[in-house]
């Protein structure tokens, strides 16, 4: 959960930095919630088992909008509410089903300055037991201690 | 057994509890979708008098740990006592006031009563408690009053 | 496992199975829907639900004290939510989903779906997406896009779902003062089912 008064400058961040490692319990509640209650997502694999079945996999699971909001939360409470989000790709592995337990980890890559912004790269992983889930690559602009 | 401690809670009723969230558009059409199936376009000025009870339910997180309230408390010491399942037996409706787009509603929860003793209903073994909810919205006129009364029962886990 | 049913063996060296026939979706290549308008305008309730789930306590997304006293003046939604409201709404969607349905048949990146499925691509899966976050986006504003078919690839990719073809979506997001708030390029896997056909080496 983001504090109010955290906040990360980019002076502080050091290439090679890992950030402090999260886990998440995935449930029907996350998955089908997700799918439908947070992301606006009404396509049957992630709320009907049933369906998901009849679609060659096992049980419901995660769609890609609850991974990428689940990783965007990651690198925003790393950063406090000042951390600015400026691009963000991930790359969907290993699903993740009712039962699984997500870790997600990053680390920094590269620190820079460009257009008046101070900016941070991170490469992110969510795994869970049967392997990465996600991997991602986000670029965020920091503030600074001037 | 803490259930006598439960009848105590009868006749108190709780603080304001403000709704989560506002009365938006997107609440309303997506409630509308489902239950009027599909339409061409949903009035969405104003909420269907049956979705009232919608701005009563909890958030999904943060989860609100420490039952405070009376009615929490009732059905925490049910809980506790072994009636873990929950059924909703009746909704009796009021609708005061219509409730339109931007109402913030905040509601107060009274326990009505609570079974003096383990009662059979619908096939299960447990106590009936029955809540009034006052919905207000923001100008502070009620718009609703509802009386809702569920079945707190042993679920066959906790029978065995 | 289950028999294999005798007229889908095929002889390891059999060339009549079909390959993808690429020429039929490049006349969709580059070409882009229409702008679309979403069904609702962006709620703070929306923003609160994408919350709970996410567990995402920053205040930017909830508090309004804190979030005026911020560069954005007020209550922003998480840039990670930019698609959310150019999904289809319940019954449409269904409708794709299970009755298939599509709600835009004319949109070229649904033609190159379509043509997919047609030659036996006829699964789906998302397996990447890159957003870039350009303006924020508040309570209030009404979010459109316009989709492009991208890229398919010109050749098949063996993986853990079976044969196929990358199709690359790009997304252009728009606020109602006509401010770019998001792009993000959607790839998607249209893949043979595998129980489609079987190989089998005789003698």
């Amino acid at each position: 959960m983001a504090e109010k008064t955290k906040k990360l400058y980019w002076e502080d961040v050091k290439v090679g930095q890992d950030l402090p490692e999260t886990a998440r319990d995935v449930d029907y509640t996350l998955i089908a919630c997700g799918a439908v209650w947070a992301t606006h997502d009404f396509m049957p694999v992630h709320h009907d088992p049933e369906f998901a079945k009849l679609k060659g996999a096992p049980n419901v699971f995660m769609n890609i909008l609850t991974t990428n909001g689940l990783v965007g939360a990651y690198l925003t409470d790393w950063t406090g509410p000042e951390g600015e989000l400026k691009k963000l790709r991930i790359g969907l592995a290993v699903p993740n089903f009712p039962g699984d337990r997500m870790t997600l980890n990053g680390t920094v890559e590269k620190k820079w300055e460009e257009g008046g912004e101070r900016l941070v790269q991170i490469r992110v992983i969510g795994e869970n037991q049967m392997g990465p889930h996600v991997t991602g690559t986000a670029v965020m602009a920091l503030p600074t201690k001037g | 057994m803490g259930l006598s401690q439960a009848q105590k809670l009868v006749g108190k009723e709780s603080s304001v509890i403000r709704a989560p969230d506002e009365v938006s558009t997107s609440d309303i059409r997506h409630y509308r979708e489902i239950v009027e199936g599909e339409k061409e376009s949903w009035d969405t000025s104003a909420a269907p008098p049956t979705m009232t009870m919608a701005w009563a339910m909890e958030a999904l997180w943060p989860e609100k740990v420490k039952p405070t309230e009376p009615h929490e408390q009732v059905l925490k010491l049910l809980d506790d006592a072994g009636y873990g399942g929950t059924m909703g037996i009746a909704l009796d409706q009021e609708c005061i006031k219509p409730v339109r787009l931007g109402d913030q509603l905040s509601f107060k929860v009274m326990v009505v009563s609570v079974s003096s003793s383990e009662e059979e209903a619908e096939a299960r073994k447990g106590y009936m408690v029955t809540l009034l909810y006052t919905f207000t919205n923001q100008k502070g006129e009620v718009v609703s009053t509802q009386t809702y009364t569920i079945l707190k029962f042993k679920t066959l886990a906790q029978s065995s | 496992m289950a028999k294999l049913p005798q007229e889908k063996i095929l002889p390891f060296n059999d060339t009549s199975e079909k390959v993808f026939d690429y020429s039929k979706v490049e006349p969709f290549i580059g070409k882009s829907s229409p702008w679309r308008e979403g069904h609702d305008i962006v709620t703070k309730s929306d923003i609160r639900h994408w919350c709970e789930v996410m567990r995402d306590g920053n205040p930017l997304y909830a508090d309004e004290e804190y979030a005026k006293k911020s560069k954005y003046g007020g209550i922003i939604a998480p840039p990670t939510m930019a698609q959310v409201w150019s999904l289809e709404p319940m019954h449409a969607a269904l409708r794709q989903f299970v009755n298939e349905i599509e709600p835009h048949p004319d949109d070229p990146h649904t033609q190159c779906f379509v043509e997919c499925n047609n030659q036996g691509y006829s699964g789906v899966v998302a397996t990447e997406q890159e957003q870039v976050y350009v303006n924020p986006i508040r309570p209030g504003d009404t979010i459109s896009w316009q989709l492009t078919l991208h890229r398919v690839s010109t050749y098949d990719h063996f993986t853990r779902m079976g044969i196929g073809r990358y199709v690359d979506l790009k997304y252009t997001f728009k606020n109602q003062r006509d401010e770019v708030v998001s792009e993000m390029i959607f790839r998607v896997l249209k893949y043979k089912p595998t129980q489609t056909t079987w190989r089998a080496y005789k003698g």
